[in-house]
């Protein structure tokens, strides 16, 4: 008999194939959002219906509509007052809050507002591409924190895109410099977008890009200059206040302000018209009026781009160049006042609008068919946990290279102490209250023992998409608990722009309140322990020891309470004094006891 | 002796620690390697950086999670871990401070931390150089302390690998405390100094 034949298998398949290898990336901008895709070796920008490239991340409800985009320019004549600009800032708030956007009648939270842009976005990418496409890679602002990188990602696959990683916007754009033009050597990424400002310092060598250091202000951006000089003509011109005009008029004025800025990058005088409540206003605006309203958001940037370098532990001479990133920096006082401060060649020549998502395709075409380069990128800001006293332990600090994974032993702080709670904190202050709380959650089981007896061993992961995963787990009992960090918590906190600032600036404050936390967590564990011993106490010393015990006890509550360390210090030592004949008779005791106890057993 | 190493995927076994299986080439479950014995490094002080750097990137670029988006859940997991494995390691190698204290620890040589600090002389002179730190009003003062501690650290790092060279470890470990007094200093120094008029 013939043995039956098989075929050989088909090997990828036209259609499957074609379908696999096509990843975009997406520049997801609190202004614009553009995309991109690597099609037979070069990148090839994605338009949308109206042939455009740069989509705005505007949203609009319009009747049972949602225009998104070019659209609402294209479309809408009216209702534009309810038009939903910059919802990425409302990620660093928080993206889970729900409320009212525009004139929806439901409240809607910013993950829930955005992922109807990547909706739009996907549906721009199918029509273009004649296919359906679920994969992609998304850029984040470089100093976004946990949560916003967490909520943009979850935005994104809420429509059915599949986010193969996120990409630090600053990285991506240096990553489309390298591959395309071949820069090699140490370079400054300064991107300036319309919300969000980042900057950082990466190492280009053969096929591999190293983020050095980066910093940033996740409030800073395109859209304040804007509004700075709308504040600045309101006063100059209307002889009013910006905050004291109609909510119509702020956005009239706005994109007035926007649009002059633009033309005195060619012009150094303007004649313009100014329509607003029917009146026509005639505005004469030189370049230096511009220059003066923005110039102080612009030095910020500068001194925040001084810190990174100095943070890199780089030399000015040894970076090659500095790459600009960003509509904004077209300004051409911005490049002054660069060049000012930094000699370095500065590099614009691939589109800055543009860039960052070019930085993506090529990052997305690498992922799903292989490449020879590499990026590495860091996390932005410190990690940690909060430990006795309201202090933040730094597990991974900024600017650590990721993935990665860290490990440290934390014990108990009570006597019996049998549940600890694992608070997660993203900051750079010593104090707790300074930093953004990440999350919580509680290891009980833990067996009582002494204070410091028991191992509690917590985990950090970051993975290469910037996104952490935390677990406690107790040695002893080897319970385990774990935690990944989600868009869960409802906790305003909008000091994250002034966290680095202020952890500079209040560094020598934050010691001293560092000093006076653990002069207390001393104080507090020494009467804790005094109090465990009572009646060890009461056998061991006389009545007139017991009394100063006690006495210097009460003392050194009253100076905890008072906050004063010199106090505390004080008291802290002579109760030391007062209770060392005690503790050399209890030692001697327990060793006693300890050989009875043996001899018994061998008995 | 070392024992066999097996293949989770093709049960394999080899002797050595290798990232990949020599048969079925598939990812292999990291181990708890020292930094020294991760890069595949004799145990010393003196340390090529620029050799380091490159098979630092060499071996990120076969195992690095973005290699294996492809791939099954696990294989994902075991990059990741390689991939941190390797970055924390190359962070350890390459600070002369962190790179002393692994190496004092595979030799054997604890290295608690609540041991506590009791040397005079370098203390005095640590305690000398934080008091010229607060009366520094320029910046070209400013710089210029940070240069001369950053020679007194070259010099120091210098002698710590004579030390390791001649096994000496007692003496490398307390030169390791001071380096890293000198680091934090210098860092200090670069961060808080802000002029008083």
């Amino acid at each position: 008999m013939s043995l039956l034949q098989i075929e050989e298998p088909i090997r990828g398949e036209q259609t499957t194939e074609s379908e696999k290898k096509f990843c975009i990336g997406i520049d997801f901008g609190t202004t614009n959002c553009v995309c991109s895709v690597k099609i037979d070796g070069n990148v090839t920008m994605i338009t949308d219906e109206f042939g455009e490239v740069i989509i705005p991340s505007v949203v609009l409800f319009k009747d049972s509509d949602v225009f998104v985009g070019n659209q609402i320019k294209k479309k809408i004549k009216n209702g534009l007052e309810n038009r939903i600009f910059s919802i990425k800032r409302d990620f660093v708030e928080n993206p889970d809050a729900k409320k009212i956007y525009g004139n929806h009648k439901q409240k809607l939270s910013p993950i829930e507002v955005s992922s109807l842009i990547f909706k739009y976005l996907k549906n721009c990418c199918e029509s273009f591409l004649g296919k359906e496409i679920s994969k992609c890679v998304v850029t984040v602002p470089a100093y976004f924190d946990e949560r916003s990188r967490f909520a943009i990602k979850q935005s994104a696959s809420l429509v059915g895109f599949e986010v193969l990683r996120l990409v630090n916007e600053p990285t991506s754009a240096a990553y489309a410099y390298g591959l395309e033009r071949k820069t090699r050597g140490n370079y400054f990424v300064y991107d300036l977008g319309g919300g969000t400002f980042d900057v950082s310092i990466l190492k280009l060598t053969d096929g591999v890009f190293k983020v050095l250091s980066t910093g940033g202000d996740p409030f800073l951006g395109g859209d304040d200059l804007d509004k700075l000089f709308a504040c600045k003509i309101a006063e100059d011109f209307l002889n009013l206040r910006f905050e004291d005009l109609s909510k119509n008029n702020k956005v009239i004025l706005v994109r007035k302000a926007k649009l002059l800025k633009e033309k005195l990058q060619k012009e150094t005088v303007l004649n313009e018209f100014l329509e607003i409540d029917k009146k026509q206003i005639n505005l004469e605006i030189t370049e230096k009026v511009l220059n003066m309203a923005i110039s102080e958001i612009l030095d910020k940037t500068i001194s925040i781009s001084t810190a990174v370098l100095e943070e890199s532990d780089l030399k000015e001479n040894e970076i090659d160049g500095f790459i600009l990133v960003g509509g904004s920096t077209r300004l051409k006082i911005l490049i002054s006042k660069i060049q000012e401060r930094f000699q370095l060649k500065i590099f614009s020549d691939i589109d800055p609008d543009l860039v960052v998502s070019k930085g993506a395709a090529l990052h997305a075409d690498g992922l799903v068919n292989g490449t020879e380069n590499l990026l590495l990128d860091v996390t932005p800001l410190s990690l940690g946990i909060e430990t006795a006293g309201g202090l933040m332990e730094k597990i991974i600090h900024r600017n650590t290279t990721i993935p990665i994974v860290k490990e440290q032993e934390f014990t108990t702080y009570e006597e019996g102490q049998t549940a600890i709670k694992i608070h997660i904190l993203q900051g750079e202050r010593e104090m707790v209250k300074y930093n953004r709380t990440l999350g919580e959650f509680v290891l009980d089981g833990i067996e009582p023992k002494p204070p410091g007896i028991p191992r509690i061993n917590v985990r950090f992961m970051v993975d290469a998409n910037g996104l952490l995963s935390v677990s406690a787990t107790d040695k002893s009992s080897a319970i385990q608990k774990e935690l990944e960090v989600k868009t869960t918590f409802n906790l305003e906190i909008d000091q994250m722009r002034i966290m680095i600032e202020e952890s500079i600036k209040n560094s020598s404050l934050d010691m001293q309140e560092r000093l006076l936390e653990e002069s207390k967590v001393d104080a507090i564990r020494f009467i804790n322990e005094l109090q465990s011993m009572d009646s060890d106490l009461k056998e061991i010393c006389s009545a007139e020891e017991l009394n100063k015990i006690n006495s210097y006890i009460k003392l050194l509550s009253k100076e905890i309470q008072k906050d004063n360390r010199e106090g505390i210090l004080d008291f802290l030592k002579k109760l030391d004094l007062a209770t060392q004949s005690f503790s050399e008779k209890r030692v001697k005791q327990k060793i006693k006891s300890a050989l009875i106890g043996k001899n018994y057993d061998k008995l | 002796m070392n024992p066999e190493i097996k293949c989770w995927n093709c049960s394999n076994t080899f002797k050595k620690f290798s990232f990949f299986c020599s048969e079925c080439n598939i990812i292999q479950k990291p181990l708890d390697l020292d930094s020294f014995k991760l890069f595949n490094l004799n145990y010393g002080f003196s340390i090529n950086l620029k050799k380091l750097e490159y098979e630092y990137y060499a071996l990120q670029k076969m195992l690095h999670p973005d290699k294996f988006i492809n791939s099954t859940e696990k294989e994902l997991l075991y990059a990741q871990i390689h991939s941190s494995n390797l970055n924390n390691a190359y962070n350890t190698l390459v600070n002369p401070v962190s790179r002393s204290n692994e190496l004092l620890k595979c030799k054997g040589e604890k290295n608690k931390e609540s041991e506590t600090f009791n040397d005079l002389e370098v203390l005095n002179e640590v305690l000398d150089l934080q008091e010229v730190a607060e009366n520094i009003n320029c910046q070209k003062e400013k710089d210029n302390l940070i240069n001369e501690l950053n020679q007194t650290i070259e010099e120091d790092v210098e002698k710590l690998n004579n030390y390791f060279i001649e096994e000496q470890l007692l003496n490398a470990k307390k030169l390791t405390v001071k380096i890293s007094y000198l680091e934090k200093l210098q860092k200090d120094i670069k961060n808080n100094v802000t002029f008083t008029n």
